[in-house]
């Protein structure tokens, strides 16, 4: 119970701060302008990220090519980087004035049709990074879809590609919007790649308010469409999730039939599949490093960042996922609890924070001594908390449902109370997901930045927040460095995580 | 063997929503005997089962062990402070503990020495020595089994209780279990209530037999006496196969359509219970007609119908010939009941 009013105390926040009046800094027809421009970049990531997604998860399931077994989890390795570091790669990359396009038009004699500071260019970024959303959604719709509907469309005379798109593809379509639903939210939620590309949304109106105008109110009157979007989009996803029921319990678990794709077609998908992968990790990865080797990082200051990073992020899974299981063991008899801590998910970290500031402001007043410092960690890891307890939550459900009630009533008439039941028998038996729980949030903080901004000590960087401040002083060789040490820090944690998904269905191998 | 009871059942009495489970059920186990709750599914002897153990509070009645309330009225002891061992039907095993450490799980409390022998014991005892080390996964069926019984005894509980024990093993392997599980038993101080629906296994292992329907207890008593003299014919059904022919009692005598026999009920309409060793072929007695006879092994079953009731009966040896043929009753195996 606390755990879902922790969750839900920054939502009021928002309400209550939107509301309290002292605004007019803003004019509504710039909030109208910038829920337009997120709604659009909404759109067209929406769009980008289900067709690549789906083709991806469609390709490695349902076909046997070079590389195959390798991409079925690789696709999912851009989720390690910050969408914001690939904005730096790309916005320089292929700046007008950048080095490619000079050499593009001096030497080739055409340029691309393509200007990376627009909302194209954000959706182009936002697409590469959150693909791996859609993907893995699609991938596992795929794997679980009924070998039955399939033979059954084939005997009903359609070939296999028609079967394929007549009764595999309708079958996924809920998988299909929770994936492009999740990507939405975090398109959203993103402040990093879409500040850098100076493309306004409501994110950067919310951090923008903030930090320019000081006004907690106005950020959060940009703050509430977020928040009813949000609410929405979690709405679709968890209205798919639902759908996938009925896919789930088929009778046995049978091989797909799988075509084997040779000479043109193979080298089509392989392309296809590294194409993803180089735009989503491989090329910014290498943009950033050939840059940043031209300057010499101050390394003080990123490994005192990367401590910082590593510091909350631990810590934040640690907390995140102990109350998710708090609130996991409790949900049996608090079914809304959970389903108001699963909107923290699709708030965006700014909306978070500013929502937080409220109460926050209050807590500096009743406790007695408590240093600015402490107080702002606490309301960081809060926050991170409150945004990230739904993500954890899942799997945290998934493993307890692995212990049967009568295991539970077992060791309670062998004379164990409910705390020691819970202690010696649900999280032994969960351990594995409680570890995919934390990693999962420490990704995910690790690759925070608005909330961070907004929430952290003076003077406390992470390597976000460095990378951030780089990147606004155009000192992008310098962004490099801290970008990349976050993607370093948080690939054997995505690579693990993505290898387990893959062990863990069958015929994945 | 004393036979004052350990554990009391006092009109307990359970509802869900609109359905009632336990309707006013009263039952008493004794230390050192093996009770067996006998039923169709859905009777509410599971649940009976589990207001027992404290896992669900009674709405209705009392639940007392050695004289301390359980579960009544006034309140409600949690699971873990019972003196009660409760194996599952799925056994419920911890899949993270092998054998030693799921026996050992409920006397954590114990010195290591003491704990470490006590295991070794019960292995012992249930025949899983060499499977001390195993996982619960790589188990059979039947060393699943035990090692709950062995789980839930190593407390030394006062009261074991057993959900459908058996059901989940089937054939030779079922019979040689519950031998063995038996022998386990039969060190046990403990009062044992075995929930079943089968009635042979039932009147096999207890000592006492209870047999429910509809969530009541429709007869209490040694497996004799509710097989040969049973209440109703409802009870004698959950017993074993019966016929039922009408009757007509007449100055201390039931006349029936397979012959007349005395009967100690009032003139009247009568209702006559035949199990089918109750009913034989014989030389001379009351004419039937044999309408079916099928080998079941060692013996024959065989339908006799006369004046339209009809029933079944065993005969030993090869099946008669379909036709006329002559019964005779064994007053001592059939019961009366008034009524039509």
């Amino acid at each position: 119970m606390l755990a879902a009013i922790a969750a839900a105390l920054p939502l009021a926040g928002i309400v209550a701060a939107a509301f309290s009046g002292a605004t007019a800094d803003i004019a509504a027809a710039d909030v109208g302008r910038y829920a337009l421009t997120s709604a659009g970049l909404a759109l067209l990531v929406g769009v980008i990220t289900a067709i690549a997604g789906t083709l991806a998860a469609w390709l490695v399931v349902m076909h046997r090519f070079p590389g195959r077994d390798i991409f079925a989890w690789a696709l999912a390795l851009p989720l390690a980087a910050p969408a914001f570091a690939l904005a730096y790669a790309y916005g320089d990359l292929f700046d007008v004035a950048g080095g490619l396009r000079i050499w593009m038009r001096g030497t080739l004699g055409f340029d691309m049709p393509f200007e990376m500071r627009t909302i194209s260019g954000a959706a182009f970024v936002l697409s590469c990074a959150f693909y791996p959303y859609v993907y893995l959604a699609m991938r596992a719709a795929f794997l679980n879809q009924s070998v039955t509907a399939l033979e059954a469309a084939r005997t009903l005379g359609c070939s296999q590609r028609r079967a394929f798109l007549r009764a595999a593809l309708p079958l996924a379509r809920p998988a299909l919007a929770a994936g492009a639903a999740l990507a939405i939210m975090e398109t959203l939620a993103d402040y990093g790649a879409v500040q850098f590309l100076s493309v306004q949304t409501l994110t950067t109106g919310v951090v923008r308010a903030w930090s320019v105008y000081g006004s907690t109110a106005s950020a959060a009157q940009f703050a509430l469409p977020l928040l009813g979007a949000a609410a929405l989009l979690l709405w679709i996803e968890r209205a798919g999730r639902r759908g996938r029921g009925y896919e789930a319990n088929r009778a046995r678990w049978r091989e797909l039939p799988v075509t084997r794709l040779t000479g043109v077609k193979a080298v089509l998908a392989v392309t296809f599949c590294l194409l993803l992968l180089t735009l989503g990790l491989l090329l910014p990865c290498f943009w950033l490093a050939w840059n940043g080797l031209n300057v010499s990082p101050d390394w003080v200051r990123l490994f005192d960042a990367a401590e910082h990073s590593l510091i909350l992020s631990v810590a934040g899974a640690a907390i995140t996922v102990a109350l998710a299981t708090a609130l996991a063991l409790g949900a049996a008899k608090l079914p809304l609890a959970a389903r108001v801590a699963s909107l923290g998910y699709a708030t965006p970290g700014a909306v978070m924070a500013i929502g937080l500031l409220a109460p926050a402001a209050l807590i500096w007043r009743i406790v007695p001594g408590a240093t600015g410092f402490a107080v702002a960690i606490g309301l960081l890891l809060y926050a991170y908390a409150a945004r990230l307890m739904a993500a954890a939550l899942e799997p945290v459900d998934a493993g307890l449902a692995k212990v049967t009630p009568n295991m539970i009533w077992a060791s309670r008439s062998l004379g164990r109370g409910p705390v020691s039941t819970a202690w010696h028998v649900q999280l032994p038996i969960a351990r594995g997901a409680l570890l995919t729980a934390g990693l999962l949030v420490f990704i995910d903080i690790l690759k925070e930045l608005p909330a961070t901004l907004i929430l952290r000590p003076f003077n406390f960087d992470t390597l976000a927040v460095i990378a951030s401040n780089y990147a606004l002083d155009e000192r992008l060789e310098q962004a490099g460095w801290p970008s990349l040490l976050i993607i370093a820090l948080a690939l054997p944690a995505v690579i693990w995580l993505t290898r387990k998904i893959a062990r863990s269905r069958p015929g994945a191998a | 063997m004393s036979d004052a009871p350990i554990l009391t059942i006092a009109h307990a009495g359970k509802s869900y929503s609109r359905h009632v489970a336990l309707d006013d059920v009263s039952l008493a186990l004794a230390p050192g005997r093996i009770t067996c709750l006998l039923g169709p599914s859905g009777c509410g002897k599971s649940t009976l089962l589990r207001l027992i153990a404290g896992l669900e509070p009674a709405d209705a009645g009392e639940i007392a062990m050695a004289g301390a309330l359980l579960s009544s009225a006034a309140g409600h002891v949690p699971p873990e402070q019972r003196d009660i061992g409760l194996v599952f039907q799925d056994f419920a095993l911890f899949p993270h503990l092998d054998v030693t450490a799921n026996v050992g799980f409920g006397i954590a409390h114990l010195a290591r020495a003491e704990r470490a022998e006590r295991v070794a014991a019960l292995l012992e005892r249930f025949r899983l020595s060499h499977r001390a080390k195993a996982w619960p996964h790589t188990l059979s069926g039947g060393e699943q089994q035990r090692v709950a019984i062995a789980r839930a005894l190593a407390r030394d509980p006062a009261v074991l209780l057993l959900d459908e024990p058996f059901s989940g093993l089937d054939g030779d392997l079922r019979a040689e279990v519950r031998r063995q599980v038996l022998d386990g038993l039969a060190e046990t101080r403990a009062a044992v209530l075995i929930v079943t629906h089968d009635p042979e296994e039932a009147m096999l292992m207890a000592d006492a037999l209870a047999l429910m329907r509809d969530g009541r207890v429709l007869q209490a008593g040694t497996p004799a006496e509710c097989y040969a003299r049973p209440v109703s014919i409802e009870a004698a059904r959950l017993l074993g196969q019966v016929s039922v022919v009408p009757a007509v009692v007449r100055g201390g005598v039931a006349e029936t359509p397979f012959g007349s026999l005395p009967a100690d009920l009032p003139d009247g309409a009568a209702r006559l219970m035949l199990r089918p060793e109750a009913l034989a072929l014989a030389e001379a007695g009351a004419p039937v007609t044999v309408t079916a006879a099928r080998l079941g092994g060692g013996f024959s079953e065989i339908i006799v119908e006369a004046e339209g009731a009809t029933a079944s009966l065993r005969h030993a040896g090869g099946a008669p010939p379909i036709g006329r043929g002559f019964v005779r009753i064994d007053p001592a195996r059939a019961r009366l009941f008034a009524g039509s």
